[in-house]
């Protein structure tokens, strides 16, 4: 009762007047089929089986930044396994989690094996994928009865159909708000923005991609169930790729970031579609023609004109913070041994061997091409060595970007609730979904600790990235590879461009993580910085360690004046 | 102006007493024609013109049920040769209050449900699924079409006596498959007059390495039961090939396409013998030919759209909207026996009812047999310089005069 009563109490407090305007929405959409016949009603319900089917693509769309042209084909994936479950007397339920089950494992699968790609090829693999799925249930009759349909009988009435589906497209819009502003909606948005970033905070974006696809799959997939039963026969011609592409644009048309953009999107296309079918018939077009191509016509327009949908992303979440800080892992030595990387004739790196140790800063320093960046890269797990060992704890690595890489639309708290995901172990699917008192507590937690970081840090925590100055963009990269708990930090140039006091700041901050035990390996360009900051020097020349000790020792080196500080001296 | 008020009362009082009803005065009653307009439009049309006809013929006196003149207006839904769209329009059928419904076939084994729960009749007038007609199982189904089964046994009757070894050939289309399993039907007990049987891919532009392997499998004739596109093709791969097989088809032979898509190859078109029900009866072509005039000039002529080696315009006799116009027909003659626009009564009632058809023939249902055409009259016709003749070599078809094609 607790959980129920703080769950009220939340949702209270953060009562808003376009809530009771969707509530109310939602209620007088409850009572359409009332007023109109059985025909619009299933018309209606079809409607919204397809705008939850959209509105999980918009999840996949819009938070995980993966343009999947195939939601059709998990429709299709969901009606052939509940068709085949209701002729075999199934019931209506049983056959809606199939399908959901269904429609989730074929998109894993197509997940799997493209979620890696690009967008763009991402979108071309998804519609091959598509068309596949449409010939299959074309060509083998097995699927959907070929061009004669699998018929089903009984089940839910048109009226039942059309409440059954507005209630799933409200859970469908929760589930997406909820997932959204999870730990794995942050980390899907942070790959969404830049990949190389997320990696180098350890979010696990193939495996996350792989489930937000999945999740869309699973509501594409009780869609398709449902509307099956609905339409009372699995018919191949209802899921050819047109509806994957009308999903698409219905995803477009409604706006992809915001919960209810897919049902909004729906009702644009649907009110258009009665347009469509006024005009056609005044010039003696088909109807389905004449759908086909005002959806294109919507493609396009949406695309041209960059038009972010009918409705925008919700307004930025207010995080509840409080209760004790997260602990951090206990210091962690690194030591790399032998380390080769050859690209073709190349060779970036040769026989490397350094030891980062808790509680000092260890530079990594030489000319430009000596091989410092592919270290760092290796160490940091992004490219696997030809040879040579790294033992350090799993996990206990992250590292910065030599390039500022913040993701632009997020906040630095959300920054920071990104990186720091990873470490908490009530963040999951079903823990997200539904908001457990458990969830929230653990939530409470990590968001006190990220104001009070980001506090130490100089950042202000509730304004987008990509308006802070690039210092703070800087500092926050730092801070973001530190809440992720690793207790080996790797910082690429982290003063690259900025002034004597920039870097002084920066200086300062990662001093402070070398006083509380963190081992950091930091390369840098700025000598002067170096001197100041390192306790150790690592000195590289074409891929080769020609040096290692102090500051002061390494800058007297022969071998180093020679290869790399001829002009000038540490 | 109470003076004007009492003169207009007393006006519209004469108008409605006495007289023969106008037709701003009746009831209207919804025929619904639930065909293929977009993706066969031929056939929708065709259809929707027969039922038309008969529903204007209807109308010029009205059906007087009581006290009330009702009379029969026609509207289209199309199924896009889906049958999702079917159910779906099946459901605005009910919803329109529809008091039969006029049907190509597409998606009848789901939609049949919808119509019998306020007991509206359907009468399939183009496919010929064994299973879309059952009596018992399905009460308000009724057909006037030659069945699937019907036109199988006929090929199988024709055929086997020749001595053909021949390849039967299906598409993978709703009316190809039925077709299929209506052919391996007829031909079970025969099988060593089969050479081969093949499905076919529906809309594929080449079928020559399907035709090909029929032709290596020493087929002396083909059966090509499917869309009029697929039987065009068939006849493409085999004639260009330089292979002059026999090919016989179900109606669909005889659709404008097939002779649209060879115009520029008509002798390919010459031999081509297709299985139909007869458009005359015992009585002769009267009958029928009254009909096409009728319907002519109620809507035009259906040009196929390919001339005669003499120059002829080449027209479609109208056999289907033949079948939806006796089955609009048959229902206002149900409505008059019920004596009522309940349509489970009019279901009822067109079990007992029998109307003259378009070509001369009896039309009407029973309790045990809903099939409106019955294999007897089932005939084979041949093409020859892009217009058809019975055939001479079947006892039922060497009696039949042919139907002029030509304007």
């Amino acid at each position: 009762m607790t959980a129920f009563a703080e769950a009220f109490h939340e949702l209270q407090s953060g009562w808003r007047p376009r809530m009771t305007l969707s509530v109310a929405a939602f209620a007088v959409a409850a009572l359409a089929p009332l007023v109109v016949g059985e025909a619009r009603t299933a018309d209606l319900a079809n409607g919204l089986y397809l705008a939850c089917a959209a509105v999980g693509l918009a999840f996949a769309i819009g938070v995980a930044g993966l343009p999947s042209l195939a939601q059709g084909a998990f429709v299709a994936v969901g009606a052939v396994v509940a068709a085949h479950l209701l002729a075999w007397g199934a019931p209506t339920a049983v056959a809606a989690v199939a399908g959901g089950v269904a429609g989730g494992l074929s998109a894993a699968l197509v997940g799997a094996a493209f979620a890696g790609l690009p967008p763009a090829g991402f979108a071309a693999a998804t519609w091959i994928v598509s068309w596949l799925f449409a010939f299959g249930l074309q060509s083998i009759a097995w699927f959907l009865g070929g061009s004669r349909g699998l018929v089903v009988a009984g089940g839910p009435s048109a009226a039942q159909h059309y409440e059954l589906a507005l209630a799933l497209t409200a859970l469908a819009a929760l589930a997406y708000l909820a997932l959204a502003r999870s730990p794995i909606g942050l980390r899907l948005a942070a790959a969404r923005e830049r990949e190389p970033a997320a990696l180098a905070l350890n979010v696990p974006v193939h495996s996350l991609r792989v489930l937000a696809i999945a999740a869309s799959g699973v509501v594409a997939g009780v869609a398709g169930a449902l509307s099956v039963q609905l339409a009372g026969v699995g018919d191949a011609t209802q899921f050819g790729p047109f509806l994957s592409f009308r999903l698409f644009v219905v995803v477009l048309l409604g706006g992809a970031l915001a919960p209810l953009g897919a049902p909004a999107g729906m009702l644009v296309l649907g009110v258009l579609s009665v347009a469509a079918d006024f005009v056609g018939r005044l010039e003696n077009v088909a109807a389905s023609r004449a759908h086909t191509l005002l959806t294109a016509i919507m493609l396009l327009g949406v695309v041209s004109l960059g038009w972010e949908g009918v409705l925008r992303a919700p307004a930025r979440r207010r995080w509840a913070a409080g209760g004790a800080a997260p602990g951090r892992s206990p210091a962690a030595t690194l030591d790399a041994r032998g380390l080769r990387k050859s690209f073709g004739d190349v060779t970036a790196a040769e026989d490397v061997a350094l030891t980062i140790e808790p509680g000092r800063i260890t530079a990594l320093v030489g000319p430009n091409g000596s091989g410092k960046t592919t270290v760092l890269r290796m160490i940091g797990g992004a490219v696997a060595p030809d040879t040579g060992t790294i033992e350090v704890p799993h996990g206990s690595v992250a590292r910065t970007l030599q390039a500022t890489s913040v993701f632009p639309t997020l906040t630095p708290l959300e920054h920071v609730l990104v990186a720091s995901a990873g470490r908490r172990s009530r963040a999951g699917l079903v823990r997200s979904l539904l908001a457990t008192p458990q969830a929230r507590a653990e939530e409470a937690r990590y968001v006190a600790h990220a104001r009070t970081l980001l506090d130490r840090f100089g950042i202000p925590p509730d304004v987008p990235a990509g308006e802070l100055p690039v210092t703070d963009q800087r500092a926050l990269m730092i801070a973001a590879a530190y809440a992720t708990g690793a207790s080996v930090l790797l910082v690429d140039e982290p003063t690259a461009g900025a002034s004597h006091a920039e870097a002084a700041r920066v200086v300062g901050l990662l001093r402070s993580l070398r006083d509380e035990g963190l081992a950091l390996l930091v390369v840098e360009h700025n000598l002067g910085v170096v001197r100041r900051l390192a306790d150790r020097v690592l000195v590289l020349d074409a891929g080769r360690v020609i040096a290692d000790g102090p500051a002061d020792r390494v800058a007297a080196d022969e071998r180093v004046r020679e290869a790399y500080l001829g002009r000038s001296a540490l | 102006m109470g003076r004007v008020l009492l003169v207009l009362a007393v006006l519209l009082a004469l108008a409605g007493c006495g007289g023969k009803s106008s037709p701003s005065q009746r009831t209207p009653l919804t025929i619904v024609v639930d065909g293929p307009f977009s993706r066969s439009p031929y056939l929708g049309r065709t259809i929707e013109n027969g039922a038309r006809l008969a529903a204007r013929e209807v109308n010029a006196n009205g059906i007087r049920l009581g006290s009330k003149t009702y009379e029969l207006r026609v509207r289209t839904l199309d199924t896009a040769l889906s049958p999702a769209r079917a159910v779906a329009n099946m459901r605005r059928a009910v919803e329109q209050e529809a008091i039969a419904v006029v049907d190509e076939g597409t998606g009848i084994d789901a939609s049949w449900r919808i119509a019998a729960k306020p007991g509206i009749p359907i009468g399939v007038v183009f496919e010929g699924g064994r299973q879309i007609v059952d009596p018992e199982a399905r009460p308000n189904v009724f057909r006037i079409a030659p069945t699937d089964h019907g036109l199988a046994f006929r090929l199988a009757e024709y055929l086997i006596p020749k001595g053909l070894k021949v390849g039967l050939l299906h598409d993978d289309s709703d009316y190809g498959v039925a077709g299929g399993q209506a052919l391996a039907s007829a031909f079970e007990r025969n099988r060593s007059s089969v050479a081969i049987e093949q499905t076919l891919p529906a809309d594929a532009l080449d079928l020559a390495p399907q035709v090909l392997r029929a032709r290596r499998a020493h087929a002396t004739g083909l059966v090509v039961w499917g869309r009029a596109s697929t039987i065009a093709s068939v006849l493409t791969a085999a004639r260009s090939a330089g292979w002059d097989v026999p090919v016989f088809t179900p109606p669909a032979g005889a659709d404008p396409f097939v002779r649209q898509q060879l115009a520029d190859h008509p002798q390919w078109v010459d031999g081509l013998t297709f299985a139909g029900g007869r458009l005359t009866a015992e009585i002769g072509t009267g009958p029928f030919l009254t009909f096409e005039q009728k319907y002519e000039s109620s809507f035009g002529v259906d040009r196929v759209g390919v001339k005669t080696s003499g120059g002829q315009a080449v027209i479609v006799p109208p056999e289907t909207a033949m079948y939806a116009y006796d089955f609009v027909n048959l229902v206002a003659a149900a409505l008059l026996k019920a004596g009522s626009t309940d349509p489970a009564k009019v279901t009822a009632a067109l079990n007992e009812v029998t109307t003259e058809g378009a070509n001369g023939d009896q039309r009407g249902f029973n309790h045990n047999n809903h099939e409106g055409v019955v294999d007897d009259d089932i005939y084979f016709a041949r093409f020859h310089d892009m217009t058809y003749t019975p055939v001479k070599d079947d006892p039922l078809s060497a009696t039949l005069p042919a139907v002029p094609q030509t304007r």
